[in-house]
């Protein structure tokens, strides 16, 4: 089973944290479309076969900018050069700006089955200081639509804004419960290069929030949720049962996705102790021009052995919160056998109430999962 | 090229650092033609890359020269070049011991420091003509007559006869080698008698074993001659002996008053001990060379690789470096803490130095090295007596009658405006007064006992900061005293980490003790849990701190393309943790366990 994302590349305007690549050229759409379907056609010719699709993510960028009919050329492409009879998600990334009271359900009977809306805050504040181009009132709409037309759907919200009142975190919580979202991507802001967010922090213009109020607010949230009957089970995820993002869990468990679109990024496994992984140049038109000149539009390319994806088994398998890191399954496939190498460390771990483990599986607690980066150097080779 | 024994001179080279005794050097190598301009390597005779990075020379070396004077006879030249710092005090004056002068180098703007006092002390105390000569006197700030005058206020004679050179440029040069044949005793001894000859220095060659550096004061050695050092009773046979020039020239026959080489398939280093004598093996000399000592390091430190599986790789790393290096001791150990390692000596600090850094540059070895201590004393209750070379090895107070550190007589030499400084500083660091100097009526020579464990550390960087780097300082061990010594533990989350140890004077361990933890603090980063640090005196704990734990470290996202970046930091992340040693549950970095190095004091 695997999964296949396309990367939209389209965004109308630049969210103030984000590193992701994206074009404001709108009009190439229909261009991108038709690309996205040639590569779709040459991963199928060789992938195709070997394992039926399980989940289908378009995420960017904003795929909510794709026309209707461009989204169908995508999704045709898909249905017509892969197996697809075992797909069991199709989520598309959408901004509220984007959604009208038709558009869910018209996504709907394309076979879209999950919406993941970049809601961020319902505070008009939170959203003018990320450059958001909704509105508080777009944001509650859109939800109200999505909600109507999908029984699965994911609500993006992001903390640590800068003087963010702590009541306004909560509720935006709230809210997004209220209007009946069954899953929550709760994110730290974070402060990565190369933003427009960096520039203003290096300028002193923006002050980013201190570590224990980023802590105070991410037990909060695990709290909160879990008492609203929301699992956390991954580091910022959070679903009623059966909820979960099934793609997004490939990643976590090194499970097959290949990728389309510009700077998308590939992963295939050849065996139990040997993998690939493989990023798409991050340029629009460098992306096109190599599609249509025949080639593969690869840029990056990263052979993996047993001890790169053991030190990987080891992050991603940590950010499972119900899962945990399977043990054995470390042990068996790349010989690394947790219990004996760092036994003492992880007695440690538990002892201080980070992480429990149980059944050959670690699994962090929450105040292991808001220092799960430390944890995880501390497992790894 | 063999001269007549009339026609050799044997000289060294006293300097403080950056006076230009290298630079001074190189223009004589140069004037003699012993190298061409190609040849020319700024400082050729510091050879080891570490000399000349950090401009100091740590061992000794030696090149002969030829040089046809005015008088148009061609006499042979041999410069001794010697270490300049006080933890080589005795290697210096075995090669001073090979000469029969010294030219004093003195910067004419700075004037004379402690450490050309010191080594010129030792230079008449070996009886050797002094030719004193002012260097860098082309720089505006020069005072040649009123630093001319000092000199000879220090070794009398003329301040007209002291020579004026820039070995910067070159001027002046040829008057010193003119200066050396005339004023440089020939050497004296007698070629048929028993062979006594001075091992000033030895290097080590992978295939030929030890290469002995040599001054032959009586006798002959002739190649293949069986010969016996005498301090240590080794056989073995003169292979192949030589003049050192650029490289080493083989020759026949050694007269008395030459300095050349000597190989003999020494394998064990420790047999060619600096400052003994070698002999024929039969008919040898009677009696040794005056003056050879057994070298004792000053100077202790646990050394311990970072990963416990280097612990063979640093052993034959400490064993390669003792072979050019015999000042150099180790013998393992083993700490609760650091796991395996070893306890090597050191002549002084700067030693120590040297010697880490060749292990990380020259073994690439990851390693931890303690706090250095000096050697203790230790009367027990019931009157026996221990040496105590490790913190953690010192007995409980109940058992100790009496603890026994060693002394140094410092002599400090600074202009006047800083004696109080000065003296303050002395008095912190437990000093005893005993006189004062007026060199000129602006420098002043301060002369104080001291517990040599003070000054070990970051004396020298202290008296520098206070007198604005005017000062200089050299130091002469004297003996040993007894001191009311405590040993100041840490604790980390409770338990004792012994290599943290360390010895300190009963009035000074509360402010010790509040210091350390405070450093510590910063040093120990934030961890999964709390770290408590203590120190303790006994049960007693005196201070603590709390390095409180990780707040939050996590990724928001992980998906596709997030991975990989999130893994190569992992692996970054991998490589600094390899930094940190794991003691019990907390990781604790290198810089730690020289905490008391960095403190405030």
């Amino acid at each position: 089973m695997a999964g296949l994302y396309v990367h939209v590349p389209f965004c109308s305007q630049r969210c103030v944290y984000c590193d992701f690549y994206f074009t404001t050229t709108n009009h190439e759409t229909g261009a991108f479309a038709r690309a996205a379907a040639v590569e779709i056609e040459a991963y199928g010719r060789e992938y195709g076969e070997r394992e039926p699709l399980e989940t289908l993510y378009l995420g960017g960028g904003t795929p909510s900018l794709l026309p209707l009919g461009e989204l169908a050329l995508v999704l045709d492409a898909v249905h017509e050069h892969f197996d697809t009879s075992e797909l069991r998600e199709v989520t598309l990334e959408a901004n509220p700006e984007d959604l009208d009271a038709t558009t869910p359900g018209a996504l709907r009977a394309m076979g879209v089955t999950r919406l993941s809306l970049g809601v961020q805050s319902f505070f008009d504040e939170d959203l003018a200081f990320m450059n958001r181009v909704h509105d508080s009132v777009q944001a509650e709409k859109a939800v109200e639509w999505v909600a109507s037309a999908f029984d699965s759907f994911s609500v993006d919200l992001i903390f640590g804004i800068p003087d963010q009142p702590f009541e306004h975190w909560g509720a935006n919580l709230e809210k997004a419960l209220r209007l009946g979202a069954p899953h929550l991507s709760t994110y730290s802001l974070t402060v990565e290069e190369r933003t427009p967010l960096a520039k203003q922090v290096q300028l002193g213009r923006v002050v980013p929030e201190g570590d224990e109020a980023l802590r105070e607010r991410y037990l909060f949230t695990h709290e909160y949720l879990e008492s609203r009957g929301l699992a956390h089970y991954e580091v910022s995820s959070f679903a009623r049962p059966g909820h979960e993002s099934q793609h997004n869990s490939l990643y976590w468990s090194h499970g097959n996705v290949l990728a389309v679109g510009p700077s998308a990024h590939a992963f295939w496994r050849e065996t139990r102790s040997k993998a690939q992984r493989w990023a798409n140049v991050a340029h629009l038109g460098r992306w096109r021009g190599l599609l249509e000149a025949g080639h593969l539009p690869v840029d990056a390319h990263e052979h993996l052995g047993p001890d790169v994806l053991a030190d990987e088994a080891v992050l991603l398998g940590l950010r499972r919160l119900d899962l945990g890191l399977d043990l054995d399954a470390l042990a068996r496939d790349y010989g690394v056998d947790l219990l004996v190498e760092r036994r003492e460390v992880l007695s440690a771990m538990e002892n201080a109430g980070l992480l429990a483990v149980r059944d050959g599986r670690v699994r962090l607690t929450p105040e292991g999962a808001v220092v799960a980066d430390a944890v995880a150097v501390r497992l790894v080779g | 090229m063999s001269v007549p024994q009339e026609r050799l001179r044997n000289f060294c080279i006293i300097a403080h650092i950056d006076h230009g005794k290298s630079t001074l050097a190189d223009r004589l190598l140069e004037a003699t033609g012993t190298l061409s301009q190609r040849e020319m390597q700024n400082q050729v005779l510091d050879s080891m890359d570490l000399e000349r990075e950090r401009g100091i020379t740590i061992k000794s070396h030696a090149i002969r020269m030829g040089y046809t004077a005015q008088d148009g006879q061609t006499y042979a030249l041999n410069l001794i070049d010697t270490p300049g710092h006080v933890d080589f005090t005795y290697e210096v004056s075995r090669a001073l011991n090979a000469c029969e002068g010294a030219i004093l180098v003195v910067d004419a703007a700075q004037g004379i420091e402690a450490q050309t006092i010191s080594n010129l002390y030792l230079a008449m105390a070996a009886d050797l003509e002094i030719i004193p000569v002012l260097n860098k006197v082309d720089l505006p700030s020069a005072q040649p007559d009123l630093v001319a005058q000092s000199i000879t206020d220090l070794i009398g004679g003329d301040p007209d006869d002291v020579l004026h050179v820039s070995a910067k440029t070159g001027m002046g040069v040829d008057k010193v080698l003119e200066r050396i044949v005339e004023r440089v005793p020939a050497p004296t001894g007698d070629a048929s008698a028993p062979l006594q000859a001075l091992i000033f220095d030895s290097t080590f060659d992978t295939y030929r074993g030890s290469v002995v550096y040599i001054r032959v004061k009586e006798g002959t050695l002739a190649k293949g001659d069986a010969i016996e050092f005498m301090a240590t009773d080794a056989r073995y046979n003169a292979e192949e002996i030589g003049y050192l020039k650029l490289g080493n020239e083989p020759v026949k026959e050694l007269k008395p008053g030459e300095v050349g080489y000597l190989i003999g398939s020494v394998k064990d280093v420790q047999d060619t001990r600096v400052g003994d004598t070698v002999t024929h093996a039969k008919g040898g000399a009677p009696e040794q060379l005056p003056g050879y000592r057994d070298v004792k390091p000053m100077v202790f430190s646990g050394i311990y690789p970072t990963d416990s599986a280097d612990f063979e790789d640093l052993r034959a790393a400490l064993e390669r470096l003792q072979l050019n290096d015999a000042a150099l001791t180790y013998e393992p150990e083993t700490s609760a803490a650091l796991g395996f390692g070893f306890r090597v000596g050191f002549l002084g600090m700067l030693h120590m130095e040297v010697v880490q850094e060749r292990l990380d540059r020259e073994f690439g070895l990851d390693i931890v090295t303690t706090m250095p201590n000096v050697r203790y004393t230790v009367e027990l209750s019931g009157g026996e007596e221990i040496e105590v070379e490790n913190p953690s090895e010192m007995p409980s107070p109940g058992e100790i009658s009496e603890i026994r550190e060693p002394y140094v007589k410092a002599q400090i030499i600074t202009p006047t405006e800083y004696i109080g400084a000065l003296m303050q500083l002395c008095q912190e660091r437990r000093g005893t007064y005993i006189t004062q100097e007026y060199l000129t009526t602006d420098r002043v020579d301060l002369q104080y006992e001291l517990p040599l464990a003070e000054i070990v550390f970051d004396f020298y960087d202290k008296l520098k900061s206070v007198s604005r780097g005017y000062a200089s300082f050299d130091y002469d061990f004297i003996d040993e005293r007894a001191s009311k010594l405590v040993k100041l533990d840490v604790l980390l989350n409770g338990d004792p980490v012994d290599a943290l140890s360390t010895i300190v004077h009963r009035d000074k361990a509360y402010e010790m003790g509040r210091k350390l933890a405070s450093k510590l603090r910063e040093l120990i980063p934030r961890q999964m849990f709390d770290v408590a640090i203590q120190a303790a005196l006994g049960n007693k704990v005196i201070a603590r701190e709390t390095v409180k734990a990780l707040r939050k470290d996590v990724t928001a996202k992980c998906y596709g393309g997030d991975i990989s970046r999130k893994r190569k930091l992992l692996e970054k992340q991998k490589e600094g943790k390899k930094r940190m040693k794991q003691v019990g549950a907390v990781e604790v970095p290198q810089e730690a366990f020289l905490a008391v190095l960095s403190m405030d004091s």
